[in-house]
């Protein structure tokens, strides 16, 4: 059967129907779901943002007038999230960088580090990867919640300055800036791996 | 082109976002400066590292879980009303932006009313015949009495509250959830108040307050009794921190073994994730073959096999 399309679905879920706003949903929960994780690196603070942030798109259909494109109008809310709850953190001072392994929560990097370590063939090497992994981490909680997002945005999801420029409302040029700036920082902080 | 603007370019460049038209004097600049080319290097070697981090994909499970919590709030939540519906689709027509006549006029009109609203009301004493008072939290006497709450909202930047209630007359207190007599009004909401959206705010505010055990024993009470499935797992996510607790840890074992909804049984699930023993054990292992959903099923039997997994040396 033939998916209705993106404005049809948009139409109908402003129109009440849960159904319609389930399947937009859908569509961009992934990665959504992936960029906050990646954000926060916090499965259970990932799953807060996806929450707020779908929540507040749905909150807020109603005014969408396809004035830009829906995917750009529902990454604003998504990144406004984002912003939020980073900053919120920096505020509370809670950020903890400590985790340098794959998986999804808390507890799971807390097993796959078990596993890595039962596995890792070259512990010298793994260490230093781990070393690696942490002074990225640290480096990036260290960055303001604006530059952290446009260099999560372009350098990990590939999303074009000018794209990212029109989901936080500016100009293309000041995140240019942002990116500049942010590359200014990583570099004097990572200067002894590069 | 000056080297600090060749620097601002050479960042866009390892992206592929260089503008066309700025190529030819960065490519002329880079050829002539040593020092340029060797921060180009540098910037590659910063991008190169940096992938080195690569990206978590959520596992589908994770996914699974976002999905569940969104369709559980969407109930709490409702629909949107028509009215609310109507005032959005209506929201971008700007009628004072329109007709600026007409919007210095309706300022006026307002002003005018404003000022006899004012002067006729200034005799009154504050909080008299239903009029709201403001108070700070620190303000109100010990033995102050609750006939009804109004309204509770977080501000989720600072984390203070504002909760309006009925007393002999209405008052809304602002304050931090510390305060006993914010925490007073709330802990009468989450016990006694029928509104789910009253309560579901007060465990909002107290579950960042769970350290006191008195406010961990109210949570407690809510994530075992309240009838609403958001009210019950808002608690519960105020409790999951303390699972060495063994007051919050028997009534998570009883969550997990008893809640009717699915959505609250597999956050116990993953509250017991890293302190699994015997009793918590012996649950997953019933909920694994006999639960009814799906997916707490399935959450439970992925439980037990971490925690064999974690048994063995």
């Amino acid at each position: 059967m033939k998916q209705p399309d993106e404005r049809t679905l948009v139409l109908e879920a402003q129109n009440g129907s849960r159904v319609a706003f389930e399947q937009l949903v859908r569509r961009y929960d992934q990665s959504v779901l992936r960029l906050a994780l990646n954000l926060v690196r916090s499965a259970e603070d990932a799953k807060d943002i996806y929450q707020e942030a779908f929540l507040r798109v749905y909150r807020n259909l109603g005014r969408f007038r396809f004035e830009c494109s829906f995917y750009t109008w529902i990454y604003r809310i998504v990144t406004n999230a984002c912003l939020d709850h980073l900053r919120r953190k920096s505020t509370r001072k809670e950020e903890t960088v400590a985790r340098t392994t794959g998986g999804d929560g808390d507890a799971a990097d807390v097993f796959d580090q078990l596993r890595e370590t039962r596995t890792e063939a070259d512990p010298e090497r793994d260490l230093m990867r781990r070393q690696l992994a942490f002074g990225i981490n640290q480096a990036l909680s260290e960055l303001s919640p604006r530059e952290r997002m446009v260099f999560e945005l372009r350098h990990y999801h590939g999303l074009r300055l000018r794209l990212i420029g029109e989901m936080f409302g500016t100009s293309e040029e000041t995140i240019k800036n942002c990116l500049f700036r942010t590359h200014q920082k990583l570099r004097v902080k990572l200067r002894d791996w590069i | 082109m000056d080297c600090q603007r060749a620097q601002m370019l050479m960042v866009l460049h390892i992206y592929g976002e260089l503008a066309e038209e700025d190529r030819p004097a960065f490519e002329q600049h880079l050829g002539s400066c040593a020092n340029c080319t060797a921060a180009l290097e540098v910037e590659r070697k910063l991008r190169g590292l940096m992938d080195e981090r690569g990206t978590r994909e959520p596992s589908p499970e994770l996914l699974a879980r976002c999905r569940m919590g969104l369709e559980e709030s969407l109930d709490f939540d409702g629909p949107l009303s028509l009215w609310e519906r109507a005032r959005q689709s209506i929201g971008w027509v700007n009628p004072l932006g329109v007709h600026p006549a007409l919007s210095a006029a309706l300022l006026l009109l307002f002003g005018v009313l404003l000022g006899w609203m004012l002067t006729t009301k200034l005799g009154e004493k504050p909080g008299a015949g239903g009029t709201p008072v403001f108070e700070q939290a620190g303000t109100i006497p010990d033995d102050f009495q609750i006939s009804g709450i109004h309204s509770i909202a977080t501000d989720p930047v600072t984390g203070g509250v504002a909760v309006s209630y009925d007393a002999a007359r209405r008052v809304t207190l602002t304050g931090m959830p510390e305060d006993a007599a914010i925490q007073r009004v709330l802990l009468f909401a989450v016990r006694n108040y029928e509104n789910s959206g009253v309560r579901l705010e007060s465990v909002e505010a107290l579950r960042r307050q769970a350290d006191d055990v008195l406010i961990r024993r109210a949570l407690i009470s809510a994530m075992l009794n309240d009838k609403n499935p958001g009210v019950r797992l808002r608690a519960l996510d105020g409790l999951k921190k303390y699972p060495k607790d063994p007051e919050v840890r028997q009534a998570l074992l009883q969550a997990l073994a008893k809640d009717s909804n699915p959505g609250v049984r597999v956050e116990c699930i993953n509250a017991f994730t890293e302190f699994p023993d015997s009793e918590v054990i012996a649950v997953l292992r019933v909920l694994a073959q006999k639960d009814k959903n799906n997916y707490v099923r399935m959450k439970s039997a992925a439980a037990l096999e971490q925690a064999w997994a974690t048994d063995k040396p």
